[in-house]
């Protein structure tokens, strides 16, 4: 399971992954979509993936869903300070072309 | 006598102060035997030199030509590895490495994106369900509230019968509106605890989708996707090794041909042809010479009009060749050679004029030649 802080910082939705981010997560994750969905004047959002260490594919489409959400929003997304494993899965599923992938 | 006439044979020195007409033609008779012998020699040497030249080059021409036949069926061999190395066949047609490899990068880019596609759908259908269940919850609750609501109106129904009796005649009417709102609140009861079990039904359907929506989306298809790339690296890697080795192979190719046309220009070459006629000139001409100098000194003899003795006359020709050859400035060796080879098939006082025994003084086979 997957550690999640959600901060807000003057316009921007900060989302602090770590541990190993899963399908499991799904809960949590809801949450957090509803509260963006809700709309709370972020004009921007990242997610940090510095603390994280396992990334599996629902947790690739809940990253997706968070891009959807944001772009209804019209909130700017990056993902920032990936590394290791979670860094090449990122690359191999190409989300450098979905997403801005910071560090 | 007059050491500017050296190296003149003392007897023509001798003859030029008197005229000792026989002695002078002896002498020129015993060059001419001299000069016989050596061009004899000299012939037979150079016709076996050819001979030996014949041979060789024809048994390297026929090496080289064997060269050429086995470098175009190498040539022929290589060009269709290359065509091999080149191509891959699929489904019964050739696809070049190139097509092969952005086949595999599209056939696994789709793959992996698919896998992505239903990543993101199969969580989007977890939280469509997980977000129907609450609902369900909430509709279970007011069902529950409608039958809360109804057993306080069956129960205000039964008060207002109760009043009703006790109002006597007058009550009556008040008995029939008290009997049909407890009807109702009944009819309402029955309806309500049907709708609870439909719901409830449905949201065992519901609870158990989302547990088997879960279990598709904690499939995690990273492995596969992780797989997916690494075969494609690997593809990629043995289409790069391929062209490396089919690169290589051309190489080869091209260095077999170069070798096979220089096995033909070698083939084509006639050398020995050309040597040996230029060396059948030289004999030839050795054995005129040969025979004129033989016929020459039978001439003087007949001249003479008696045999004459020329055995001085030889050693003091010989004696005059021996000073020449010491004023070429030979390399010992070398000049060893050259003495042993004109003194070969003469007398015994010859060779030791020029302090040669007869263990070396060798024919032409090769086995006196230097080696470098």
């Amino acid at each position: 399971m997957s550690k999640v802080e959600v901060t807000t910082q003057s316009n921007t939705k900060k989302i602090a992954l770590s541990g190993h981010f899963t399908a499991m997560d799904h809960d949590q994750f809801r949450g957090i979509l509803d509260d963006l969905q809700s709309g709370q004047g972020c004009t921007s959002c990242t997610v940090d993936l510095e603390h994280l260490d396992f990334i599996d594919s629902g947790g690739l489409g809940m990253l997706l869903l968070l891009r959807d959400a944001c772009i209804k929003q019209k909130m700017a997304l990056s993902l920032n300070n990936a590394k290791g494993d979670v860094l090449r899965i990122l690359d191999i599923a190409k989300f450098d072309q979905l997403f801005k992938v910071v560090g | 006598m007059n050491p500017a006439l050296h190296p003149l044979p003392r007897i023509v020195q001798k003859t030029l102060d008197t005229s000792h007409h026989n002695d002078i033609l002896c002498c020129v008779a015993a060059g001419s035997d001299l000069e016989s012998s050596i061009l004899q020699n000299l012939s037979s040497d150079v016709e076996s030199l050819s001979n030996h030249l014949e041979d060789e080059i024809g048994r390297m021409v026929g090496n080289f030509m064997e060269i050429s036949k086995i470098n175009t069926a190498q040539g022929n061999f290589l060009e269709q590895v290359v065509k091999q190395a080149n191509s891959i066949q699929v489904e019964d047609k050739d696809m070049n490495l190139d097509e092969f490899t952005d086949f595999v990068t599209r056939t696994f880019s789709e793959i992996i994106d698919l896998n992505i596609f239903y990543s993101k759908e199969a969580m989007n259908l977890v939280f469509v369900l997980g977000n129907v269940m609450v609902q369900m919850e909430r509709v279970e609750a007011m069902v529950n509230k409608i039958g809360v609501l109804n057993s306080r109106t069956n129960m205000v129904a039964i008060n207002a019968t109760i009043e009703a009796v006790r109002s006597g005649a007058e009550g009556s009417t008040f008995k029939v509106v008290s009997d049909e709102l407890r009807e109702l609140a009944e009819g309402i009861n029955g309806f309500a605890h049907n709708l609870g079990a439909e719901i409830n039904t449905i949201r065992q359907g519901m609870t158990e989708s989302h547990k088997i929506m879960m279990r598709l989306a904690n499939k995690d298809m990273i492995p596969q996707m992780i797989l997916q790339e690494k075969t494609e690296r690997i593809t990629k890697n043995l289409v790069k090794q391929s062209q490396y080795f089919s690169e290589t192979v051309t190489n080869v190719m091209e260095n077999t041909i170069k070798c096979k046309e220089i096995s033909k220009l070698v083939s084509n070459f006639q050398v020995q042809d050309r040597a040996k006629q230029a060396l059948e000139y030289v004999t030839d001409t050795m054995r005129a010479f040969a025979k004129r100098n033989t016929l020459q000194s039978h001439s003087l003899e007949t001249l003479m009009g008696t045999k004459a003795d020329k055995q001085g006359s030889e050693q003091e020709a010989f004696q005059s060749l021996n000073q020449g050859i010491a004023a070429l400035s030979l390399e010992e060796s070398r000049e060893k050679r050259l003495r042993a080879f004109l003194t070969r098939g003469q007398d015994g006082s010859l060779k030791d004029l020029v302090g040669l025994n007869k263990k070396e003084n060798k024919t032409f086979s090769g086995e006196d030649i230097e080696l470098f």
